[in-house]
C-alpha cells in the first residue's frame, strides 16, 4: 500500500486553457494531487488575472480555479517557446486547452501534433458551442450559455414574473466538473486498456453548451422530456421552487412526503392540521394547494426566522436560513466539516478557500495549496524538461518567455 | 467501442437525486449499474409526475441505463443480496441519513469485510457527523446555506429568489461521479478500495465558491475592492425582448460599441479601457448602453454583435432549445423510445471521447424492479428461491 497521497498523484497535465472552463477542471485534478502546469502568454496572461479584486498579483477569482497549480510563461508563437510547450507535453499524461476552434492547431499543440509526439496523451478540449457547426467560432461566456440552455428561461419567480439569470457561472462549472470527470474516465480507460491499445490516449471534447444542457437537463426540462400523448402531468420543480417569507426575511422549507408535512404543522404550532383530511396526502394537498398556501403565507409570518428555524428543526422539517455570503464562514455544520479553511499567500496575503468536497478514507485531497503568480514557476519547470540556464535566459532574451 | 467505465460494476442504493445522476454517468461510460430499490413505489422520484407506461420524466433523467432490483431490506435475506452483489463490485453508493447504512448491516466496515477493494461513496446532506447530521434535506435548503440563494437577487429589481434548478443536487452528483473515478484509477495504481465521503452542503459551496465567493476569499485588514460576476449579471432589454451579452475584455467593449452604432464611444477615455470603466463611468456607460440596446430589435441587436465578435445569445425557451442550430448540430438532444413510457428525448452526456464513447441507449430507464429476477438468477438464485422470495414479500410478486 502506498503513502498516503491524492488518488490522481503522479499524474502531470499541462493546461493550456484560461478563465474558468478549462482551469477549474484542471484544479480538481491538482486538487487530488495531479501536478498540473499552467502554460501563460507573455503578453497575455490569463484573463482571470485583470480586474477585480486584486492583491500582490492575484485575484480572488483566479485563485479559486488555480490552487495547486504552477504557472510557466511561454510564448507558443516562438520556436523556442513551442519547443518547450512540446517538451512539456511527451511527459505529460493530460493536456486541456479551451481556445477557440482552430487555434491550438494553429498554434501546433492540436490533438494530432501532441498524439504525433506523445500517443498516451489525454487531450481534452473545452469549448463554447462545440468544435465545429454554426456557432462554433463566436465567443461564448457563461451568461451567454446559460440564456441557450433553459437556465434563463425558468429562472423567473411565478408570482413577480421578471426574468432573471442564474447568479453565478454555472454553465462555466458544469462543464468544468464535466471535463474533470471525463479526463479521471479516461486515464483508467487508458489504465484498463479500454477503447484499444492498454497505454493509448484519446481525445475528449466537452462544450459549454452541451455540457450546460446536460446538467440542466435532469429537473430542468422534466416537462419536456416525454413526447406524444399520455403523460401524467404535474408541476416542474422550477414551478414550486420559492422562498418563505417570515416575520423579519426568508426561510427555505421544502416538505416531501406526509412526516414531514406534519412535522411542518407541528412546527407552526398547527398540530390539528395532521388531522386535517385536506392535507392527509399528496393527492388532497395537491388538490387544496391554495388553501394549504394561504395557511403557510400567514403562520411563516407569524414567527421570526431565528425561532421558526428551531421549531423546524425541533421537529425534523426540512429548513435553513438563507445564509447572506458573511454569514457562510460560521455556520455551524460547515466548521464542524471544516470546510473552509485559511491560508496565506507570500504577497496576497490571507484567503479563505473552500476545501474540495470528496474525503478519500485513502487519497488525500490537497489544502493549503495557493494558485501561482504569473510565470512564478517558469525557470523550475524549463529546468525540470532539460534547459540550462543558458537556454532559459536566451528564452527570455527572445521573449519566448518573461 | 465500450466506454471508458466498461467492465465496472456499481451496486447503488442511493435514491433521488445526488446519488443517481452520480451513477447514471458511471452508467453513460459503460459501467454495469444494479439500482436497489424499495418495494411500494420504489425511489421518490417515480412520483408521478409527467410519467406513462410507469415511467416519470424526472426519474428516467437520473436513471438512464441502470438495472433495478426491488428487495425488501429489512429481511436478513434482503441484505444478503447486497452482500453477495457488493462481494462481485468495485463501487456501492449510497445517500441514506448517517448511519443509516450501518444499522441496515451494509456500512462501510461490513462491505469492506466482504470485497476488500471495494470503493464506498457515501453522499449525505451535511456530512457524517455534527450538528446538522441528522437533518433532513433538499437541494434548496442546501441553496440556502451555501450562498445560491444568498445572492439570487437582481440588483435593479431586489426580490430574492432560489436558483430554480437543482444545483446543490448535482454538483454533489458530479463531484461523486469524478471522486469515484480518480479512487477507481488510485486503485489502479495500487491505493486499493476505500470510501469516500461527499457532503452535499461541502459540495454545494465548493461549488459556489470560485466566483460566487469572489468578494470574500481574500480577507485580512486590506480587502481589495471589486464587484463579483453576481452584482454585474443582468439581461439586456430590447425593443422586443431580451439578449444577454457579456463583455470582458476592451476588444470586447469596442466591438459591443459599433454593434450599437455608437463607435465614438471608443476613442471617449471614460469608455475606452477597463480602467476607465469603472464608478461613475461605468454607470453613465451602463444607461447610454440600456437606451442603445432598447431602440433596436433582438434579431439585429445579435447579428450585429456577432458580427463584431462580441459574446452574445438570444434567451430561448424551453421549447425553442429543440430548434437551436448549434444544439441541433451537436446532436446535443437524442430521441429515445421506452417499450412501455413512448417516445422522450435527453441530453446526450456532454464528454465526448473518441476511443472509448459514451453510449446513453445501452440500456432504457428501468421500470421498478424490471431485473429483480434477471441479476437474482445472475447471482445463482434458482427459480425456487425465487418463488419462496415472492412468497416471503423480499421481491415483488
Amino acid at each position: 500500500m502506498r503513502a498516503m497521497s491524492g488518488p490522481l498523484s503522479g499524474i502531470r497535465v499541462v493546461d493550456f486553457s484560461a478563465v474558468v472552463s478549462g482551469p477549474l477542471a484542471t484544479m480538481i485534478l491538482a486538487d487530488q494531487g495531479a501536478d498540473v502546469i499552467k502554460v501563460e502568454a507573455p503578453e497575455r496572461a490569463d484573463l482571470l488575472r485583470r480586474e477585480w479584486y486584486s492583491r500582490g498579483g492575484l485575484t480572488s477569482l483566479f485563485a479559486n480555479v488555480n490552487r495547486g497549480k504552477r504557472s510557466i510563461v511561454l510564448d507558443l508563437r516562438t520556436d523556442s517557446g513551442l519547443e518547450a510547450a512540446h517538451a512539456l507535453c511527451r511527459r505529460a499524461d493530460v493536456v486541456v486547452e479551451n481556445f477557440r476552434p482552430g487555434v491550438a492547431e494553429r498554434l501546433e499543440i492540436g490533438p494530432d501534433d501532441l498524439h504525433a509526439i506523445n500517443p498516451k496523451l489525454v487531450y481534452c478540449r473545452v469549448s463554447g458551442y462545440g468544435q465545429t457547426g454554426p456557432w462554433s467560432g463566436r465567443r461564448a461566456y457563461d451568461p451567454v450559455a446559460q440564456a441557450l440552455t433553459g437556465y434563463v428561461a425558468i429562472q423567473k419567480n411565478p408570482e413577480v414574473p421578471i426574468p432573471d439569470l442564474v447568479r453565478n457561472i454555472v454553465v462555466d462549472k458544469a462543464a468544468s466538473y464535466t471535463a474533470a470527470q471525463a479526463i479521471t474516465a479516461a486515464l483508467l480507460a487508458r489504465e484498463l486498456g479500454r477503447g484499444g491499445e492498454a497505454g493509448k490516449g484519446q481525445t475528449i471534447s466537452v462544450s459549454l453548451l452541451d455540457a450546460g444542457l446536460a446538467f440542466f437537463w435532469p429537473d430542468g426540462m422534466m416537462k419536456h422530456t416525454f413526447l406524444g400523448d399520455g403523460i401524467r402531468e404535474g408541476p416542474a420543480l422550477y414551478d414550486r421552487y420559492r422562498l418563505t417569507e417570515t416575520q423579519d426575511g426568508h426561510i427555505v422549507m421544502w416538505a416531501g412526503g406526509d412526516n414531514e408535512w406534519h412535522a411542518v404543522f407541528e412546527a407552526l404550532d398547527r398540530p390539528e392540521l395532521c388531522q386535517d383530511e385536506r392535507f392527509a396526502t399528496g393527492r388532497a394537498r395537491a388538490d387544496h394547494g391554495e388553501e394549504l398556501g394561504l395557511i403557510l403565507y400567514n403562520e411563516f409570518r407569524k414567527w421570526t426566522t431565528d425561532e421558526i428555524v428551531k421549531r423546524m428543526e425541533a421537529a425534523e422539517a426540512p429548513c435553513a436560513p438563507v445564509l447572506g455570503l458573511d454569514e457562510i464562514p460560521d455556520n455551524p455544520q460547515l466548521q464542524h466539516n471544516e470546510t473552509i479553511y485559511e491560508v496565506e499567500h507570500q504577497s496576497a496575503g490571507r484567503m479563505l478557500q473552500c476545501r474540495p468536497a470528496p474525503r478519500f478514507s485513502r487519497s488525500r485531497a490537497e489544502t493549503g495549496a495557493i494558485a501561482p503568480l504569473v510565470g512564478e514557476h517558469t525557470d523550475e519547470v524549463l529546468a525540470e524538461i532539460g534547459f540550462s540556464p543558458e537556454q532559459i535566459a536566451a528564452m527570455r532574451e527572445q521573449g519566448a518567455t518573461r | 467501442m465500450p466506454g471508458p467505465l466498461d467492465g465496472i460494476k456499481v451496486v447503488d442504493a442511493s435514491a433521488v437525486v445526488s446519488g443517481p445522476l452520480c451513477t447514471m454517468m458511471l452508467a453513460d461510460q459503460g459501467a454495469d449499474v444494479v439500482k436497489i430499490e424499495p418495494h411500494g413505489m420504489g425511489d421518490t422520484l417515480r412520483l408521478p409526475l409527467f410519467s406513462r407506461g410507469g415511467l416519470s420524466s424526472f426519474f428516467a433523467n437520473s436513471n438512464r441505463g441502470k438495472r433495478s432490483i426491488v428487495l425488501d431490506l429489512s429481511q436478513a435475506e434482503g441484505r444478503e443480496i447486497v452482500h453477495k452483489l457488493v462481494r462481485d463490485a468495485d463501487i456501492f453508493v449510497q445517500n441514506w441519513r448517517p448511519g443509516a447504512a450501518d444499522r441496515l448491516g451494509l456500512g462501510e466496515p461490513a462491505l469492506r469485510a466482504i470485497n476488500e477493494d471495494l470503493i464506498y461513496c457515501s453522499i449525505s446532506g451535511y456530512g457524517p457527523t455534527g450538528p446538522y447530521a441528522n437533518r433532513r434535506v433538499y437541494d434548496p435548503i442546501i441553496q440556502g446555506l451555501s450562498g445560491h440563494t444568498g445572492v439570487q437577487l437582481n440588483p435593479e429589481f431586489p426580490m430574492r429568489d432560489l436558483v430554480r434548478n437543482i444545483v446543490a443536487d448535482k454538483s454533489s452528483s458530479y463531484t461523486a461521479a469524478q471522486a469515484i473515478t480518480a479512487a477507481l484509477f488510485a486503485r489502479e495504481r495500487g491505493a486499493g478500495g476505500q470510501h469516500i465521503e461527499v457532503p452535499m452542503l461541502d459540495s454545494s459551496l465548493a461549488f459556489f465558491w470560485p466566483d460566487g465567493m469572489m468578494g470574500h476569499t481574500f480577507h485580512g485588514d486590506d480587502p481589495p475592492p471589486g464587484r463579483a460576476l453576481y452584482e454585474i449579471y443582468r439581461l439586456s432589454e430590447t425593443a422586443d425582448g431580451h439578449l444577454i451579452y457579456f463583455a470582458a475584455t476592451d476588444s470586447e467593449f469596442h466591438g459591443l460599441f459599433r454593434a450599437v452604432g455608437h463607435p465614438e464611444w471608443i476613442d471617449d477615455p471614460r469608455f475606452a479601457t477597463g480602467a476607465g470603466r469603472v464608478g461613475e463611468s461605468l454607470v453613465v456607460l451602463g444607461e447610454l448602453m440600456a437606451n442603445a440596446i432598447r431602440a433596436l430589435p433582438t434579431k439585429e441587436l445579435i447579428d450585429r454583435m456577432v458580427a463584431e465578435d462580441v459574446p452574445v445569445g438570444p434567451v430561448l425557451s424551453l421549447e425553442e432549445l429543440f430548434d437551436d442550430p448549434q444544439i441541433a448540430h451537436n446532436q446535443a438532444i437524442l430521441d429515445f423510445e421506452h417499450p412501455t413510457a413512448g417516445p422522450y428525448r435527453q441530453a446526450r452526456p456532454a464528454a465526448r471521447f473518441d476511443k472509448t464513447p459514451q453510449d446513453p441507449r445501452r440500456r432504457p430507464p428501468p421500470l421498478h424492479g424490471e431485473h429483480t429476477d434477471e441479476v437474482l438468477r445472475e447471482l445463482g438464485y434458482a427459480e425456487t428461491d425465487l418463488d419462496r422470495m415472492r412468497t416471503a414479500g423480499l421481491i415483488p410478486e
